[in-house]
């Protein structure tokens, strides 16, 4: 399960670092923290999956898309 | 430079997979056990992290929120006070305004939600898996939620810039208290003063007041970089 999981966060880390449209990036990467969130609940370690969760998928998502709004969205 | 990209991931793949493979051994637990029959008496706190990074760990604490100090004050140097901000703000091209009702229903029906669980993570940090670090991210994506959903005139009525500033440094006068607080009862620095010689007041207030004031100190701060990002002028 775990394993399984690990194979997802790095499947969604390589897209967001690979793909050329930023917007799609940022959501690659949130759902990247969202992932490893819930391995962190699966491992008994609530309190860093809580952080990650607020950090990684919560604010510096709104932060990455409220810049790829004042800026270019595609990657040159 | 793909080439590169795809070495590097292959790399990070077999670090990631790495400890899944490896059989796993007798982890050291002295430090396991002590925290398991002395961490409760110690601190008062039922969450074992909370007893260690508020308890026994309260000085790495102490210089974290100085970090986020320090990169609040930077922040506020470089984006208030840098030479573009002034320049900038002349005459910008006005990008056609394409808002839809959907942001500002879904985060003000939101963020009333994200900061009550804010709230409550902070203030049952003791209990519950939390505390104030955390508590106070929270409550800062739920009032950048709001502020993602208004216009910039309203913006500025709602989220007032100098309260966050005025809330960040009272609660870091009350991390100071809290820290100088032991000095009156006669215990060393950071030491938890109550629940000792059958005083009444219970020994976890030390935790509660310690993730109280964290907690207002990192929500106000991150909310602070966020507005202050939000508001930048910008040259294209």
């Amino acid at each position: 399960m775990i394993t399984f999981l690990l194979m997802f966060v790095l499947i969604g880390s390589a897209y967001a670092l690979f793909s050329r449209d930023l917007l799609y990036s940022t959501i690659a990467l949130s759902m990247t923290s969202v992932v490893s969130a819930l391995i962190f609940y699966l491992l008994h370690a609530p309190d860093v999956a809580i952080t990650e969760a607020a950090v990684g998928a919560g604010l510096s998502t709104v932060i990455f898309i409220w810049i790829i709004k004042h800026t270019r969205r595609s990657d040159p | 430079m793909i080439y590169i990209m795809g070495i590097v991931s292959i790399l990070l793949l077999s670090l990631v997979l790495g400890p899944m493979i490896i059989p796993d051994f007798v982890w050291p637990h002295i430090a396991r056990d002590f925290l398991l029959h002395n961490g409760l008496s110690d601190t008062g706190a039922s969450n074992l992290v909370s007893a260690i990074y508020l308890g026994y760990r309260a000085y790495d604490t102490i210089g974290e929120t100085i970090v986020l100090l320090a990169a609040v004050t930077g922040a506020v140097y470089l984006i208030t006070g840098s030479p573009a901000s002034v320049h900038g703000s002349e005459k910008l091209p006005q990008k056609p305004k394409r808002r839809t009702n959907i942001i500002s229903m879904t985060t003000g029906k939101l963020a009333p939600v994200v900061m009550l669980f804010g709230w409550y993570v902070m203030f049952f940090g003791h209990l519950s898996p939390g505390g104030g670090f955390q508590g106070g991210v929270v409550l800062a994506s739920g009032l950048l939620f709001i502020a993602l959903g208004r216009e910039n005139h309203q913006r500025e009525s709602k989220l007032d810039r100098s309260g966050l500033h005025i809330i960040e440094v009272s609660s870091l006068f009350l991390i100071l208290l809290l820290l100088s607080i032991p000095l009156v009862f006669g215990a060393s620095i950071l030491e938890n003063p109550f629940g000792k010689n059958g005083s009444t007041i219970p020994r976890v207030i030390y935790i509660v007041g310690f993730n109280m004031a964290i907690g207002l100190k990192v929500g106000s701060g991150l909310t602070l970089l966020g507005l202050l990002m939000m508001d930048m002028k910008h040259d294209d």
